[in-house]
């Protein structure tokens, strides 16, 4: 018989000294304060039907998680701590939105004043709680561990909750900080702010119970399957509803509208909480009405009501519902299954590029939640340009642009495609006997081109044909061959990853230098091809197909390339 | 690869990781249609070991063959002739089960019909067909490791790399395995097979390489390394002795004595 390991007999001091020092909690001072905050609440939690001291414990474990993390937790599927990576300049960015929200506040009426200012700091803050946070909500990392632990569903979900507050209230904070400033000058230094900061912590409740409540209710009536998918469309819809607010409301807004409502006391006003508040500083400013006493009394009611309600029924069957992770699907096989579908590629692995790039586009969550909003948002954004004060101007050459900016978004599609929330399957690739990967990839560009990227260029060119006509029509086709032809050389000449076979960072900085490299080549072509066009009017007809070929011929001659099939370690 | 070329052989085989040196001078050769076990605590070089044989690692030194190739000049020789079930491994979840072994039908230049004609064979033994066009993400960790199984068999490998594949398994499937391991062997195909189950190791195997610390401690059938240790040892106490293990007995008194503290929660009196 070898020698045995040894087996400690008496705990060491440095064991015992740490178990006696350390306490389960974070260790950086401002998320030290955020949790004993948090403690002190309590009541609250008690309040809610939640056990005071596993909330303690458990957001003081969830915080020290999020030290821990740093920037490994950036990822698109791991919730992440928002006091790191970008915080700074997303705090900073809340200030001078803050600025615009609290230029509402110099409305002379109150229910005005408070129903615009603090019901755009609703708007934003719950689009930031359903984009960044419910990922932080319905993390079921944990849930298998809490499983068979005494913890209430209640507990969980105010646990939950708690440490999201934590990282809210700078979010609030940021967004109301220059109204706090703003409505001191019109509102006065003595009630005003008391009435600010009560009704920014209220409206920070009130975005917690409405956007949450909608993912609590899914949760509780939705197979799990269909429940990720619900989570992921609401993601999506906030994405793009947040994008198209700032293309949209600032079109809406006009000094005839400011100069009409001053005064009318909307009837609306019952129905939306940020109007409610409007009713808190009426009181507080004198002049108010019996209207007025009772919009305070939702404002103060409806926010806790909501947050009990949803403590009482939604946390019902939460924990089951994030932690249900095998689906009951119907174990049925269809007739075709065995069948052999018809093929496009001769290649195998042109093939397999092409089914797997089809496949993950249109599923994996991670490129949903990115790519889906990208193209609502581009579609936006290009309407926004050819968009002008009183309608479409069919002789300006914006809408042509529109098609540009269509065009330069390609790219990013491409560099979208390396994530996945399934990044470690790559090992696949790495025993599989690929003596390149050109042909794999060639298989998956055409796909993205001709399914995601031509049909979007398409319904740019349609749109600026019915606006412009047969001149327009032929530049928005030369807009668009210019795009693919891009899509086609980047996809081909210098991409060299494998589709969806990297780890999902939060936000990836190369994507935009080759939006704005992509914007300024497909720009100077355009300006070449006015020129040409200006000369020789042919041109304009030529070039659109000219370039649409290239784009195809590209995309076909990308198989033949020698790219390594290699993977960061 | 010919019949008397040896299906694996590795000469003085090292890898490290920083200063941690996780393989030193491994010595192996492994004949056709031998089932090999290669056994070894947590930390011992398995898993390296089988991923620089499946061309997953570069940066090692010495030589690793794999069906009469260098496996690090030739690896996309030995990809063709090899299968491997990874432990633990990640799988694209939103794929169904005929997209992915359709997908690694093709990576290995396979056909579709033929792809389809073996998958359904494979699958029908697994008892899996009604699951065909389930996604994987849905699937049970039995089943996806059947999926798994059957993607490594597709392309009809000579050399199989198992990694504990009987993980997630039910008592049916893990004995339909161990009859196919010896079915395949039979049939002339070698299957390189890690695990931690030294019971199945013993009774499954025909050699099996002791490792620790990074290097091959004992070889040989199981019968040898019994007969070596004296007659009547199990492959486990033949381990455990290799290893530097023992006094687990006495460990688990000492953890018992935990439970003696009177403030213990849930100790029900207290006591």
């Amino acid at each position: 018989m070898t020698a045995r390991r040894p087996w400690p007999t008496a705990t060491s001091s440095r064991v015992r000294r740490s178990l006696r020092t350390r306490s389960l909690g974070p260790r950086t001072p401002p998320t030290r304060v955020a949790h004993r905050v948090l403690c002190a609440l309590a009541p609250l939690w008690r309040v809610l039907g939640a056990d005071p001291r596993q909330v303690a414990t458990l957001t003081g474990c969830y915080l020290l998680f999020d030290e821990r993390r740093g920037k490994a937790s950036q990822t698109g599927e791991q919730p992440s701590s928002p006091f790191t990576g970008g915080m700074l300049l997303t705090l900073v960015m809340n200030l001078l939105v803050g600025g615009g929200v609290g230029v509402a506040l110099f409305l002379d009426d109150p229910v005005w004043a408070m129903g615009v200012s603090q019901g755009l700091i609703l708007c934003v803050t719950s689009m930031v709680l359903v984009t960044d946070y419910s990922a932080v909500l319905l993390d079921e990392a944990d849930a298998a561990q809490m499983a068979p632990l005494p913890v209430s569903d209640r507990t969980l979900l105010a646990a939950r909750i708690a440490h999201i507050a934590a990282y809210l209230s700078l979010t609030v904070g940021s967004l109301a900080l220059p109204g706090l400033i703003l409505g001191s000058i019109t509102w006065g230094v003595v009630a005003f702010p008391a009435i600010w900061i009560l009704s920014s912590m209220l409206t920070g409740v009130l975005a917690i119970g409405l956007s949450f409540g909608m993912f609590l209710v899914a949760a509780r009536f939705l197979p799990a399957s269909r429940f990720k998918d619900a989570t992921l469309y609401l993601q999506i819809g906030a994405s793009v509803l947040f994008v198209g607010g700032f293309q949209v409301i600032p079109r809406l807004i006009s000094k005839d509208l400011l100069a009409r409502i001053e005064g009318w006391f909307p009837w609306f006003a019952w129905l939306v909480p940020s109007f409610h508040q409007g009713g808190l500083l009426a009181l507080a400013d004198g002049g108010h009405d019996g209207r007025h006493i009772a919009l305070a009394v939702l404002a103060l009611a409806l926010p806790l009501g909501l947050m009990l309600g949803l403590a009482r029924l939604g946390s019902r069957g939460f924990l089951a519902g994030i932690s249900s992770r095998y689906g009951s699907e119907e174990a049925a096989v269809s007739p075709e299954a065995w069948q052999v579908a018809p093929r496009r590629f001769a290649d195998p692995e042109q093939q397999a590029g092409a089914d797997f790039l089809a496949i993950l586009s249109a599923r994996d969550r991670n490129y949903r939640l990115r790519a889906w909003p990208l193209v609502a948002i581009a579609l936006l954004i290009s309407l926004g340009i050819a968009l002008q004060k009183g309608g479409f101007d069919d002789s300006s050459n914006r809408i042509v642009l529109a098609v540009y900016v269509l065009g330069a978004y390609a790219p990013i599609f491409l560099l979208l495609t390396r994530y996945s929330q399934d990044w470690e399957a790559r090992w696949m690739f790495q025993v599989a006997p690929l003596r390149s990967a050109g042909p794999f990839l060639a298989g998956a560009w055409s796909v993205l081109a001709l399914r995601r990227i031509v049909p979007i260029l398409l319904v740019g060119v349609v749109f600026v044909a019915l606006v412009g006509g047969l001149v327009a029509a032929a530049h928005g086709v030369f807009a668009s061959g210019v795009g693919l032809a891009l899509f086609s050389l980047i996809s081909g000449e210098f991409t060299r990853t494998l589709p969806f076979t990297r780890k999902p960072v939060k936000k990836d900085t190369s994507s935009l230098g080759l939006m704005f490299g992509a914007m300024f080549a497909a720009g100077l072509v355009g300006v070449v091809h006015f020129l040409l066009a200006t000369f020789a009017e042919p041109v304009i007809y030529v070039g659109g197909p000219v370039f649409w070929l290239l784009g195809l011929f590209l995309l076909r001659q990308a198989r033949f390339r020698k790219v390594p099939v290699r993977f960061e370690t | 690869m010919n019949e008397t070329e040896p299906a694996i052989e590795l000469r003085d085989l090292r890898m490290s990781f920083g200063s941690n040196q996780v393989l030193d001078g491994i010595d192996l050769t492994i004949a056709p249609g031998q089932v090999f076990g290669y056994v070894g605590p947590n930390g011992a070089g398995k898993s390296t070991t089988v991923k620089i044989l499946v061309g997953m690692h570069d940066g090692y030194q010495g030589t690793a063959r794999v069906a009469g190739f260098d496996v690090g000049k030739d690896p996309l020789e030995v990809k063709r002739r090899i299968g491997f079930l990874p432990e633990n491994a990640q799988l694209y979840e939103v794929l169904t089960v005929r997209e992915h072994l359709l997908l690694v039908g093709r990576l290995q230049g396979m056909e579709d019909e033929l792809i389809l004609e073996r998958g359904k064979v494979l699958l029908e033994g697994f008892e899996l067909t009604a699951r065909i066009e389930s996604r994987l993400g849905a699937l049970s960790k039995g089943m996806r490791q059947k999926v798994m199984i059957t993607s490594a068999l597709l392309h009809d490998p000579k050399i199989l790399f198992f990694d504990e594949p009987l993980s997630g398994l039910d008592v049916h499937s893990t004995v339909l395995l161990k009859e196919l391991i010896q079915a395949l062997a039979a049939d002339g195909r070698t299957i390189f097979y890690c695990s931690h189950m030294m019971d199945v190791v013993e009774r499954v195997c025909d050699r099996i390489a002791v490792l620790s610390k990074g290097r091959i401690v004992a070889q040989g059938s199981f019968e040898e390394l019994s007969a070596e240790r004296g007659s009547g040892e199990t492959l486990e106490r033949i381990f455990l002795e290799l290893t530097q293990g023992g006094g687990e007995a006495e460990r688990a008194r000492h953890m018992l004595g935990a439970f003696a503290s009177p403030a213990a929660p849930g100790s029900g009196d207290g006591a």
